[in-house]
């Protein structure tokens, strides 16, 4: 009995595939080692620019593609789990410096990914929430996210930097 | 030894579920430069050189920026602008046209200065068409005031009569 604890002691330990084995009864003990999630920035800026403002409410997009890359590397073939939101950009640091008026824009994100490719061919759009399959790219888990989006300026918008973070959470 | 084993799939189970528990995230700023746009409008004074009297002789004719027109140019902060201005062929067309007489053209050739975000004629510095300048800070806006003034060159055998053009003044970022 003691070794037998000893023994499925060490399974849990060592999460190692064994063939434990008594004297009377034999099974298949096995663990599916499962490669933890890692996201990574590795290019690109969520950058609109310069925006002259006009006295008219206008919507500006940035393309994907001309956004941020992000890569995640994971488990080959398995689930993920991605999540995002919409994020007010504020001004407030620039009028702190300059002067002003302080207002806030809504950052609507965009979010597609290319599977296991590293250029932006064929991009397939994610909405907050979805599941997405990891491709196996040599044994392991390879997504690559572009994230663009839009904000819409009031006719009557502050001028000034508006800054704002972006999150992104990938998950089992 | 079937509660062992169950205890073992138990186990196994458990290790597997805490394995494939994992989340990552990755952050980016979001950038947004929104800038004033542009704006001039002209403040005060005028480009009138007033009654002239021929006197057959060649002659130059000169108003100073500081007692021509005032403009003010409203736009982003530090920004820089780009100032174009050309001269002017005046004309005394209309006047011709209501009490006869001969046409005649004459140029005008302005001089423009700027004072920053001062709107008093101090320490004024030259502008030059097609030069860049920055638009001064004044509590998150950009100011700067623009003073046009100029000269006509009247010919010696130049037709009388009430000459007008129209100066344009433009500024760009």
């Amino acid at each position: 009995m003691k070794l037998f604890n000893y023994v499925v002691l060490f399974i849990y330990i060592t999460q190692l595939n064994l063939y434990a084995q008594i004297s009377s009864q034999s099974m298949q003990a096995s663990v599916n080692m499962i490669k933890p999630l890692a996201i990574t920035a590795i290019g690109g800026e969520i950058d609109f620019s310069e925006i002259i403002l006009t006295g008219t409410p206008r919507n500006i997009v940035l393309s994907p593609q001309n956004g941020k890359i992000f890569k995640v590397e994971g488990h080959p073939n398995r689930n993920i789990i991605i999540t995002f939101s919409s994020q007010p950009l504020t001004n407030s640091q620039w009028v702190s410096n300059f002067g002003g008026t302080i207002g806030t824009i809504n950052f609507s994100p965009s979010v597609v990914h290319t599977g296991a490719n590293s250029s932006y061919s064929n991009p397939i759009s994610i909405t907050s929430g979805s599941s997405i399959t990891l491709p196996n790219s040599q044994g392991i888990g390879n997504l690559y996210i572009w994230v663009g989006g839009s904000i819409s300026i009031a006719a009557n918008q502050p001028h000034g930097d508006y800054i704002g973070t972006f999150n992104l959470t990938v998950s089992y | 030894m079937k509660r062992l084993t169950l205890t073992l799939i138990a186990i196994l189970f458990t290790a597997g579920i805490i394995s494939a528990q994992s989340s990552a995230s990755a952050t980016a700023t979001v950038l947004a430069q929104l800038k004033k746009g542009l704006s001039i409008t002209q403040i005060s004074g005028n480009l009138n050189f007033g009654e002239i009297i021929l006197n057959g002789s060649a002659q130059n004719q000169s108003i100073l920026p500081s007692a021509g027109v005032l403009f003010r140019v409203i736009g982003h902060p530090n920004k820089s602008v780009t100032i174009t201005f050309g001269n002017v062929n005046l004309n005394n067309n209309d006047w011709v046209s209501t009490n006869g007489g001969t046409n005649g053209t004459m140029v005008f050739t302005p001089v423009v200065k700027h004072t920053g975000s001062s709107s008093t004629y101090n320490n004024p510095n030259d502008v030059a068409s097609g030069n860049s300048y920055n638009l001064v800070n004044v509590s998150g806006d950009g100011y700067l005031y623009l003073w046009v003034g100029g000269s006509i060159a009247i010919a010696a055998n130049q037709p009388h009569g009430d000459y007008t053009g129209t100066f344009n003044i433009t500024v760009a970022y």
